[in-house]
């Protein structure tokens, strides 16, 4: 019998009579003890267990809903976005109906009888120059035809029609070079130009005319083709005559500037009285 | 390092019971993983060794068991004894080998711990048939794992 062997017998007796013990003495003094200590050593091993046990079930729950939530909080923000746009365009369409319903009171006021036409397209390579309408022949719109604007809550010339089609027409503004109309200021005529830009220029004022900046431009009852006391513009800066302009000139700021037009009022004729 | 890795083996096989007493429990029943980490040790370890681990781990379910302290400990101990006798005897390499021989020492100490009842306590400790037929196949089934595993670490230290 090796030495292994005589170990594990001996063990075996040992740890036999230790259960026998165990089991005839379960209240005995130092069997409490054993039990005491083994209470102190494994119950809060199996209780700090059971809480990391508890803890860790926890986790991927939480780690769903962080998901979950990561994923709402990505659709809110699509959300978000998409009302944010909404409301710009909310905000457009509620500035563009208050502007019309100011348009459409004045128009009723108005004596002449005509379209309201938007402005679909501007002249990207000559900004200051013509604009295409959304109405045409169809819609009562003849070549030539004046094209008001609502400005300051009064009536302001926009330009006219050069170019007509069957749904749209092309509106020179005027800022236009080609554009000319004969204008009144402090009761006297003088012709009111396009130059390209922003500014309008007066020509042929007369040098004993006294015209200070600020004075206001209104269409001439000379003129063919606006009726007249139109708003044209504002006198910015009068020039004095030269010697190779012997007249006095201004420049003139339109009173409505291209970049502001959204819609016109084509006139086609004069109302019918009621 | 011997009583290191038994120490990491009762650890580790003392919370994998608590696992599957409290959250694995098939039918309320759960396998008797210390028991079988008992006979594991007895095979790979040295015979002392095994009887120690033996003890403490029958002594370790006494204690959380409360009635009849000392039962587990004493059928425990019997049968790394026994598997100790035994297994130089058979070849428990093979892992049907392994399961049967883990059935019949599973039977036996469910018996063993009825019959230790019956003479301490006056009555005859019975888990019921279905009981019975659980416990004997989760150990037979999970016996091959903590073989491997508890005869890895063995080998390391031969």
């Amino acid at each position: 019998m090796n030495k292994d062997r005589r170990l594990a017998n001996l063990f075996f007796a040992a740890f036999s009579i230790l259960s026998l013990l165990l089991l005839l003495l379960p209240v005995s003094t130092p069997l409490r003890a054993v039990r005491a200590l083994a209470a102190y050593t494994v119950l809060p091993a199996l209780s700090w267990t059971d809480s990391a046990s508890r803890y860790l079930s926890g986790v991927p729950e939480n780690v769903s809903s962080l998901l979950n939530a990561e994923q709402e909080n990505r659709r809110l923000r699509d959300q978000n976005k998409e009302l944010e746009l909404l409301r710009s365009r909310l905000n457009a369409a509620l500035e563009a109906n208050a502007r019309l319903q100011e348009s459409l009171r004045l128009s009723d006021e108005w004596k002449w009888d005509g379209v309201w036409a938007f402005v679909v397209e501007h002249n990207r390579e000559r900004w200051y120059s013509t604009v295409i309408l959304n109405k045409g022949e169809s819609d009562g719109i003849a070549l030539h035809s004046p094209a008001l604007a609502v400005s300051k809550s009064s009536a302001a010339i926009a330009g006219k029609i050069i170019e007509v089609y069957p749904h749209t027409s092309k509106l020179l503004l005027v800022t236009d070079p080609m554009f000319s109309v004969t204008s009144s200021v402090d009761g006297f005529d003088a012709l009111a130009e396009g130059q390209g830009k922003t500014l309008l220029r007066l020509n042929y004022l007369s040098p004993e005319l006294k015209i200070e900046p600020g004075a206001e431009l209104r269409t001439s009852v000379a003129s063919p083709v606006f009726p007249p006391g139109i708003m044209v513009g504002t006198v910015l800066k009068v020039y004095q005559a030269q010697k190779l302009t012997p007249y006095v000139y201004a420049d003139v700021s339109p009173a409505i500037p291209p970049g502001e037009l959204k819609e016109v009022f084509v006139i086609a004729g004069k109302k019918a009285k009621k | 390092m011997k009583f290191l890795k038994l120490a990491l083996i009762f650890a580790f096989v003392a919370f994998a019971q608590w696992l599957a007493d409290t959250r694995l429990a098939l039918w309320g029943f759960s396998p008797s993983l210390l028991y079988l980490a008992a006979l594991a040790v007895s095979v790979s370890f040295s015979a002392p060794a095994a009887i120690v681990f033996a003890f403490l781990c029958g002594f370790y379910v006494d204690f959380l068991g409360g009635s009849l302290f000392g039962a587990h400990a004493l059928v425990y101990t019997g049968a790394a004894y026994f598997t100790g006798l035994l297994h130089r005897r058979m070849d428990l390499g093979s892992l049907p080998t392994q399961m049967l021989f883990c059935a019949l020492m599973t039977a036996a100490a469910l018996l063993a711990l009825g019959l230790v009842a019956l003479v301490f306590a006056g009555y005859f400790l019975w888990p019921g048939f279905a009981g019975f037929s659980v416990i004997i196949l989760l150990t037979s089934l999970l016996s091959p794992v903590l073989f491997l595993g508890t005869a890895m670490l063995h080998t390391e230290e031969k």
